[in-house]
């Protein structure tokens, strides 16, 4: 009878144990002695209502450690081989996290979380676990055994992740993290769009210029994201090569040839020089290939074909004006100052 | 208290607590599925690449294909089966878009009906769900606001013989397609699959002849848009498949 009971009462322990493990997601895990404990404190982003919902990986759950982790790494030459460059060599956050460069531009780290294609041709597709996996692994080659034998850094990722194997995928989650807190929601068209400030008139133009038949820029930069994570030809060529084949290159199809990632248009005042190979300096030279330089060719894509647009779009200096202040108006200081986002 | 009544209450304490975590079974309400495919003149849609020849003789092909279906409507005999809360995003190059699942009560049902678009309920930013994908079928606040309820694009050979882009997008309230396909459909513990197939080709012939060369694009011409609406009437057909 004894016996019994004992195990009734062990039944109803486990029972309840059961109950209350299947409602959490994070089970600990024992911590060695010279580790610091490893209970990470979850993160929810915070971006407007009227974004998209991000998505989120459910095996890379967000955490203040994760996060910290991923912005020391982001920032640290110890990723090359060689300690000579960091991401943030070529993303620099005053520059709305790319850098003005000759020769291929640098795609901007903005917003990156909503992104599931990645680098101007979509090489990489998929979440943005995937693509740090592709910048550790392939990109920077990085030699994780430099990692592992930092004392700060053993601390980190068991803080992190529970974990004492440091390991490239777990570089990539890390970063991952940190780079889906690199949120830019905070322009004066972010202000302007609910109602909170006023536009001014040439904003407003502007603003009805980008979406609208007028310009119709939005179908490719979409807002509030301002880009489609799609692939086009826009015209800035007529014949092609393997420099400007674009998509096809990693396709294979045809009909991508000359078709490259919509970038995003936030910060855009700041992410000169513009489009796949930096060959417009300023935007009005951008407004210019859109208003009557655009390149016919048999992939140009469909939104630039319109019956009664085959020259260009034909604004007048005052649209081209108003277009380039709604583009300004996109500029975010406070994602170019956070000092979340900063050097740590 | 015994070791018998112990146990069963600790069992009745785990059963109740892993069935918190199911969603409650709908009483007297059974799945359909319906499913979704998309041809051309009785030949499936192959995108980027393919062409074919419309009524008016534009040799095409399709690059892009989005849409969405809404206001589904199972109509009986007693009663009508109504679904108005949602809208489907369908996009044809991803097939994980082509299955709807709905739960209804069994009965048979004479005719089904749906919009292709969303019907105005939901045709306001933020009435459905903020995915990137709707967020991308966004329709401009400043030409009416809502959502893109089709996305038709592609190429075509023009009158000179060379290519050139189409764009067939319809959104606005008031050129909301409105689909309705008779056929005895039983819903019971045993129902069929309902196909919808789109023949890509009705576009532009049904009833109105659509010739690209006259009229490559469609957003912000509300004749047009009202010509490819009507023609998107005729565009589905509906049949059964047994699971």
């Amino acid at each position: 009878m004894r016996l019994e009971l004992t195990f009734a009462i062990i039944l109803v322990i486990t029972g309840a144990g059961t109950s209350i493990i299947g409602c959490k997601n994070n089970v600990a895990e024992p911590e060695p002695n010279d580790l610091p404990v490893f209970n990470p404190t979850r993160v929810e982003l915070e971006y407007p209502s009227w974004f998209p919902e991000m998505p989120l990986a459910t095996t890379n759950p967000l955490t203040v450690e994760g996060i910290e982790l991923g912005r020391k790494l982001y920032y640290d030459p110890l990723l090359h081989p060689q300690g000579t460059m960091s991401c943030s060599s070529c993303h620099q956050q005053d520059q709305a996290f790319t850098i003005n460069t000759s020769g291929t531009a640098v795609l901007a780290h903005v917003n990156l979380g909503w992104s599931n294609t990645f680098l101007w041709e979509g090489g990489v597709e998929g979440t943005i676990e995937d693509i740090m996996l592709f910048e550790v692994e392939e990109f920077f080659k990085t030699d994780v055994s430099r990692i592992e034998t930092k004392s700060e850094y053993q601390s980190m990722f068991y803080a992190a992740f529970g974990e004492r194997d440091i390991d490239e995928e777990l570089c990539a989650m890390a970063l991952a993290q940190f780079f889906r807190t690199m949120i830019s929601s905070n322009s004066r068209f972010d202000q302007y769009y609910p109602g909170d400030i006023q536009p001014n008139a040439d904003e407003l133009e502007g603003y009805y210029i980008f979406n609208s038949e007028r310009g119709d820029c939005f179908h490719c930069h979409a807002p509030p994201l301002f880009t489609d994570n799609e692939f086009h030809n826009i015209g800035l060529d007529s014949t092609f090569d393997e420099s400007n084949s674009g998509r096809f290159n990693v396709t294979g199809s045809e009909l991508d040839r000359g078709a490259f990632k919509t970038p995003t248009l936030r910060n855009i005042e700041l992410t000169a020089p513009y489009m796949h190979d930096g060959r417009f300096s300023t935007l009005e030279e951008v407004i210019e290939h859109y208003d009557n330089g655009v390149h016919s060719s048999n992939t140009l894509d469909p939104i630039l074909t319109k019956a009664g647009k085959e020259e260009g779009l034909n604004l007048t200096d005052g649209e081209k004006a108003s277009l380039i202040a709604f583009l300004i108006s996109l500029t975010d200081p406070t994602f170019t100052s956070d000092s979340e986002l900063s050097e740590p | 208290m015994n070791v018998e009544r112990l146990i069963s209450c600790c069992s009745v304490l785990i059963l109740l607590q892993l069935g918190a975590c199911k969603k409650d079974d709908i009483a007297d309400e059974v799945s359909v599925v319906i499913e979704i495919r998309h041809e051309v003149d009785g030949a499936e849609l192959a995108m980027k690449g393919t062409t074919y020849i419309n009524q008016a003789g534009n040799e095409f092909d399709v690059s892009k294909l989005q849409y969405y279906i809404s206001g589904i409507e199972f109509v009986g005999n007693e009663f009508n089966a109504v679904f108005d809360e949602e809208a489907f995003y369908v996009d044809a190059e991803d097939n994980s878009t082509y299955g709807i699942s709905l739960s209804l009560s069994p009965a048979t049902y004479s005719k089904m009906k749906f919009s292709i678009g969303v019907i105005p309920d939901l045709n306001e930013h933020e009435a459905i769900p903020k995915t990137i994908e709707n967020t991308n079928m966004m329709w401009p606040e400043p030409m009416g606001g809502g959502y893109h309820f089709l996305k038709l694009e592609g190429h075509y050979r023009n009158h000179e013989g060379e290519s050139d882009g189409y764009a067939l997008h319809v959104g606005n309230d008031e050129n909301l397609i409105e689909v309705e396909l008779e056929n005895s459909i039983a819903i019971n513990d045993e129902s069929p699959i309902v196909i919808l197939t789109m023949d890509v080709s009705q576009w532009f012939k049904n009833s109105n002849e659509y010739d690209l060369n006259d009229q490559n694009y469609s957003m912000g011409s509300g004749p047009l848009m009202r010509q490819i609406s009507e023609n998107g009437r005729n565009v589905f057909s509906i049949s059964l498949e047994n699971k």
